[in-house]
């Protein structure tokens, strides 16, 4: 019988590293996808899925399970994200799963342009670009809702604001978005 | 409402945000406002074009190499606390985890575990932990780290404070016994030298030469051994004791793992020799299997490891 977040939570406190491990394979490809698309950046996104789940192993035994565990734990991994600082992108190599399951590269795009990462083709990087000028908060409010699926109230709870706050970010992004890929959405 | 409201509400609209009230107004907007009909199926269609041209994953490479950066991390988290804080929790009916964290607790209490409850004349069979050291609060090898002051003022003559006080302790007892082996899996999860991991698993292993293994609290930890350790000699000695068990799905899984994402071929090749002997130990694979192994053919740079799983799947099919 699958075990419930709350036995692997009660065992994991009890000092059960494999239920604590069992705990978050649930959910860290998740985390690792929030970070790898906000930073474009493996290293950088591999930085923050650490963080967060080292936040996550302290912080359970006072964890009172008042909310559920994913809400509490994408919540510190939106604030992971926010308050990380960007390494220099020395290797910026993000590989995806395409629908087919067969990995796609990110991979840097050259002289000058060190910020910019690219797909395998051209439309996949002038999304990524586009995402990239976000600001912070636009940019995970939109990766939570468009990639993640997750509702907007539930974003609120993870990133400790408004509901309303969700929505205006949400907004401007796709507004931005829309903007920057004019030509290619036709 | 402003035409600028609307168009935010059409926004959640495409996202399936809108409360049944706010969503009968922008009907009733758009009905009035034929023009903003064409910028509601314009929101819709970039929904689309985004879903259809973005993924919403990253790969299992990126995600078995964080995993794999974490588990290191997590290890050294683990080695920070107190042995004493990891025994209250794995004997918890011995030592309660507040006392434990106690300074003079600390101390007192490890004593008491190590000459009382574990005394080393215990019967024969039964598991003896003792300190290694006769006073393991100034004994050598103890030591004592993150001092945290509840009362420094001295001026009454006296100070309070706790610390996590790491006494090496000695272990005897038997390989079956279920103490033992807790103690042994949690080096093989939480160890960071990797000598000691393969010793962990060389003693299962050991273990397991005459008795065939059952339990399944270890099996997990080998299989997660077997994905994510660090080192290939641990991974490789740990597939060589889950060979001792039952071959079943979470076997199977891991092996088939093993075969599309280690970086050693000779761990590779060590999954594909599992799978083959359970083929002739009569192992039935199914098509999912077969699938796996043969969408890995495609992928294995390795022409050796490649052939190899080339000859597994023909084994199969005869």
């Amino acid at each position: 019988m699958t075990q419930t977040d709350e036995d692997l939570i009660e065992q994991s406190k009890a000092g059960n590293y494999v239920a604590f491990e069992q705990l978050i394979y649930r959910y860290d490809q998740n985390v690792l996808t929030i970070a790898a698309r906000f930073t474009r950046s493996s290293e950088d996104a591999k930085d923050i899925y650490q963080e967060t789940f080292i936040r996550v192993f302290k912080g359970l035994p006072k964890f009172q399970q008042k909310s559920e565990f994913s809400t509490w734990l994408f919540r510190i991994a939106t604030n992971v994200c926010l308050t990380h600082k960007l390494k220099k992108k020395k290797e910026m190599v993000v590989s995806w799963e395409d629908e087919n399951g067969s990995e796609t590269a990110v991979q840097p795009s050259g002289e000058g342009e060190a910020d910019s990462l690219v797909y395998g083709n051209e439309i996949s990087d002038r999304i990524e670009s586009a995402l990239q000028a976000l600001s912070p908060r636009q940019k995970l409010v939109f990766t939570l809702r468009h990639y993640q699926d997750y509702k907007l109230k539930d974003i609120a709870v993870m990133m400790n604001c408004a509901e309303g706050t969700v929505k205006k970010y949400l907004f401007e992004a796709t507004q931005k978005m829309r903007i920057q890929l004019q030509d290619l959405n036709g | 409402m402003k035409k600028e409201e609307y168009q935010e509400l059409m926004h959640l609209s495409v996202y399936g945000e809108l409360s049944e009230d706010d969503q009968k107004k922008l009907d009733g907007y758009i009905k009035r406002h034929p023009e903003m009909k064409k910028e509601l199926q314009e929101l819709k269609k970039f929904r689309a074009f985004m879903l259809k041209n973005t993924s919403s994953k990253t790969s299992d490479g990126l995600l078995n190499d964080a995993r794999r950066q974490l588990r290191g991390e997590l290890r050294k988290e683990r080695s920070k606390s107190s042995i004493l804080v990891y025994i209250g929790n794995f004997f918890g009916e011995f030592l309660h985890p507040k006392f434990a964290l106690s300074g003079a607790g600390i101390l007192s209490v490890g004593m008491l575990i190590g000459y009382c409850s574990f005394s080393p004349t215990g019967k024969e069979g039964e598991i003896v932990i003792r300190p290694v050291s006769s006073s393991p609060e100034t004994g050598p090898g103890t030591s004592i780290t993150n001092v945290r002051f509840i009362d420094s003022d001295a001026s009454d003559g006296e100070v309070e404070f706790e610390f996590d006080a790491v006494a090496p302790m000695h272990v005897k007892g038997r390989i079956d016994d279920p103490e033992v082996q807790k103690l042994l899996t949690h080096a093989l999860l939480n160890e960071s030298n990797a000598g000691v991991r393969l010793s962990t698993v060389n003693a299962l292993r050991d273990h397991t030469v005459n008795n065939k293994m059952t339990d399944q609290s270890i099996k997990a930890v080998l299989i997660m051994s077997l994905r994510f350790d660090m080192n290939p000699g641990v991974r490789r000695e740990a597939l060589r004791v889950l060979q001792q068990y039952d071959f079943d799905n979470d076997i199977r899984d891991a092996l088939l793992m093993v075969i599309s994402k280690d970086g050693n071929s000779g761990i590779r090749v060590a999954a594909i020799n599992a799978l083959e002997i359970a083929k002739m130990d009569g192992i039935k694979f199914d098509d999912a299997t077969i699938n796996a192994l043969k969408n890995q053919i495609g992928k294995e740079k390795n022409n050796y490891v490649r052939n190899r799983t080339v000859n597994l799947v023909k084994e199969i099919y005869q």
